[in-house]
C-alpha cells in the first residue's frame, strides 16, 4: 500500500533540489579531479563570499600530463542540444568574472545580467566559448571546460587595433575565490584586421594563442561579421578545417594546438569567398606552447 | 601506450562529473540541507572516486559507487556538525492531534519542505535514496549497511514526524517562535 506522503514526498524533495543554482553545478566541474595523479594540492580555504560555499576544496595537479581538449569538433554542437552545458558555462563565467575580473575589465558581468550581455555561444563537445559585449568595441570570451574557466578581455580604440588583452583563468581548483592561482597563462595576441571587400561582408579576425595552466595550449579566433555574413570555415596551416560559429553580428572558432589559420571561406548572402588572413592577424605560437611571447598580456593571478 | 591510456581514463572521468556532479549535489544538498556543506561532500566524493577511477570505471554502476561514498561521507560528518552547530534536529510534540484525515490534506509539498529539513540527517538520507533516487528498500540498505527492516523503521519514524510538523507552520512552533524573538 502506497502511503499518502509518498507523492507529497517526492515532489517536496524535487522542489527542494531544483533550487540548486547552476553556478554551484559549475563550480564543481570546473574542479580537476584527475584520477591517479601523484601529487596532491594543498585544500585551498574559500570563502563564503559570491555564493561560494566549498570551503575545503582539495584538488589534484595534472602531474604534468597535458590531457587534449577531449571532445572538441571542429564543427560546432547545436546550442539548444547543449542548454544546460551553457547555462553551466554562463554561470561559471558571471562567478568568475565577479570574483575575479580581468584586468582592465571594462564592465563586469554581473549575477543579474546587467553589463556585457552574452552575444555568441559556441559549443564543441564539453567546451563552451561565450562572447559578452556591451555594445562598444569592447568585449569579453569566457572559455569553459569540465575543468577550468578561462575569461579574455578585449578592448579596442577603432577598427583595426587591438591594445589590451588579459587573461584570468580557473582551474584546478576549488572555487572562484582561488582563480588563476600559482599558473600563469600565456597569451599570445595579434591585431585585429578586416577580411572582405564590404563591412555588410567582413569579418574582422582577431586571433591569439593560449595555454591553459596544465600546458595544453589552444587557438582561438574571434571578431564581428558584417550583417551579410551568415558562415565561416577556417582553413589552418596543418590543412584542417574549423567551422566558426556565427551568430547576432559575432564570429568565433577555436582548435586544439598552435595552428594557425591562413585563410577564412566566408559565406554571406552572396556567396562563399575564400580570404586570405594576413599574416599579421596572429602572432607566432609561443615556444614550446607555454610562456609569454612578445607584446603578450599576461595575467597570472597570485 | 601508457600516456594513451592515461589519456582516455582521464577523459572517461572528466565525463562522469561532468555527468553526474549535479546529481551528486542535488542528492548530497537534500541529505546535508546546506549548499555549502553539500559541494564540499560532491568534491570530497569526486575526489575519492577519482583515486580509485581505475576499478570504479570498471564497475557496472559507477554512479551507485559514487553515491555511496557521497552517503557515508555526508553520514559520517553528521554527527561532527551536528556538535558544532548551535541549532540541531529540533525535537517536538505538536499542540494539539488531528485526525488522519486531517493530516492527509495537509500534506503537500509546499508544507513538507520546512519539515524535511527538520529530520536528523540519517532519516533523511534514507527518505532521499528512497523517494529522490528511486531505491529499493533492499537497495537502500545495502546502500547504508543495515537491514531492510531498519529502513522500514526509519521510514515510519520518518513520516511520522513528517505528518506531525503539518499541524501549523514551523515558525510557530514554540521553540522557534522563543528562537526568534531573541
Amino acid at each position: 500500500m502506497i502511503d499518502q506522503i509518498e507523492n507529497p514526498l517526492r515532489e517536496a524533495l524535487r522542489q527542494h533540489a531544483s533550487q540548486i543554482p547552476d553556478a554551484a553545478i559549475a563550480r564543481l566541474r570546473s574542479v580537476e579531479y584527475h584520477p591517479r595523479s601523484a601529487r596532491w594540492r594543498t585544500p585551498v580555504g574559500v570563502g563564503a563570499g559570491a555564493g561560494a560555499a566549498a570551503t575545503a576544496a582539495t584538488v589534484l595537479l595534472l602531474g604534468g600530463s597535458q590531457p587534449a581538449f577531449a571532445g572538441w569538433s571542429a564543427t560546432p554542437t547545436p546550442t539548444a542540444a547543449s542548454s544546460s552545458q551553457v547555462s553551466a558555462a554562463q554561470a561559471a563565467c558571471q562567478a568568475h568574472l565577479a570574483a575575479a575580473p580581468p584586468a582592465g575589465a571594462l564592465t563586469p558581468i554581473t549575477a543579474t545580467g546587467q553589463g556585457m550581455a552574452p552575444v555568441l555561444t559556441d559549443v564543441r563537445g564539453p567546451y563552451t566559448v561565450a562572447i559578452y559585449a556591451d555594445g562598444s568595441s569592447s568585449s569579453m570570451t569566457c572559455f569553459t571546460g569540465p575543468s577550468f574557466t578561462v575569461v579574455s578581455n578585449r578592448s579596442s580604440t577603432g577598427q583595426g587595433t587591438s591594445v589590451g588583452g588579459s587573461v584570468s583563468v580557473a582551474g584546478g581548483s576549488g572555487g572562484i575565490a582561488s582563480a588563476g592561482k600559482s599558473n600563469a597563462t600565456s597569451f599570445s595576441e595579434g591585431k585585429s584586421v578586416a577580411v572582405g571587400t564590404a563591412p555588410a561582408d567582413q569579418l574582422q579576425v582577431y586571433g591569439a594563442h593560449l595555454t591553459l595552466p596544465n600546458g595544453s595550449a589552444y587557438t582561438l579566433i574571434e571578431g564581428q561579421a558584417g550583417s551579410d555574413v551568415t558562415g565561416a570555415t577556417l582553413v589552418l596551416d596543418n590543412g584542417q578545417r574549423v567551422e566558426a560559429r556565427t551568430q547576432g553580428g559575432w564570429f568565433e572558432g577555436w582548435w586544439p594546438g598552435t595552428a594557425t589559420a591562413v585563410t577564412a571561406e566566408v559565406t554571406t548572402t552572396g556567396g562563399t569567398v575564400t580570404e586570405q588572413l594576413p599574416a599579421w592577424t596572429m602572432p607566432p605560437a609561443p615556444p614550446g606552447g607555454s610562456g609569454d611571447s612578445p607584446g603578450s598580456a599576461v595575467k597570472g593571478e597570485a | 601506450m601508457a600516456g594513451a591510456r592515461r589519456e582516455r581514463a582521464i577523459e572517461q572521468f572528466e565525463r562522469f562529473v561532468t555527468e553526474t556532479s549535479d546529481r551528486l549535489l542535488r542528492t548530497a544538498y537534500l541529505v546535508v540541507w546546506d549548499l555549502g556543506e553539500a559541494e564540499d561532500l560532491v568534491q570530497d566524493c569526486l575526489s575519492k572516486v577519482a583515486r580509485r577511477w581505475p576499478r570504479v570505471r570498471a564497475m557496472d554502476q559507477p554512479y551507485a559507487y559514487a553515491r555511496r561514498v557521497l552517503i557515508n561521507l555526508a553520514l559520517d560528518g553528521a554527527v561532527r556538525r551536528s556538535r558544532r552547530r548551535e541549532e540541531v534536529a529540533i525535537e517536538y510534540e505538536p499542540v494539539d492531534r488531528r485526525s488522519e484525515a486531517d493530516l492527509r490534506q495537509v500534506e503537500d509539498a509546499a508544507t513538507l519542505t520546512p519539515a524535511l529539513g527538520q529530520l536528523p540527517p540519517r532519516q533523511r538520507a534514507v527518505l532521499v535514496l528512497r523517494y529522490f533516487e528511486d531505491l529499493t528498500e533492499e537497495q537502500t540498505a545495502a546502500l547504508l549497511g543495515c537491514s531492510v527492516g531498519t529502513v522500514k523503521a526509519t521510514t515510519s519514524h520518518a513520516f511520522s514526524k513528517l505528518r506531525l510538523s503539518d499541524l501549523r507552520p514551523l515558525s510557530e512552533l514554540p521553540l522557534l517562535k522563543e528562537r526568534n524573538s531573541r
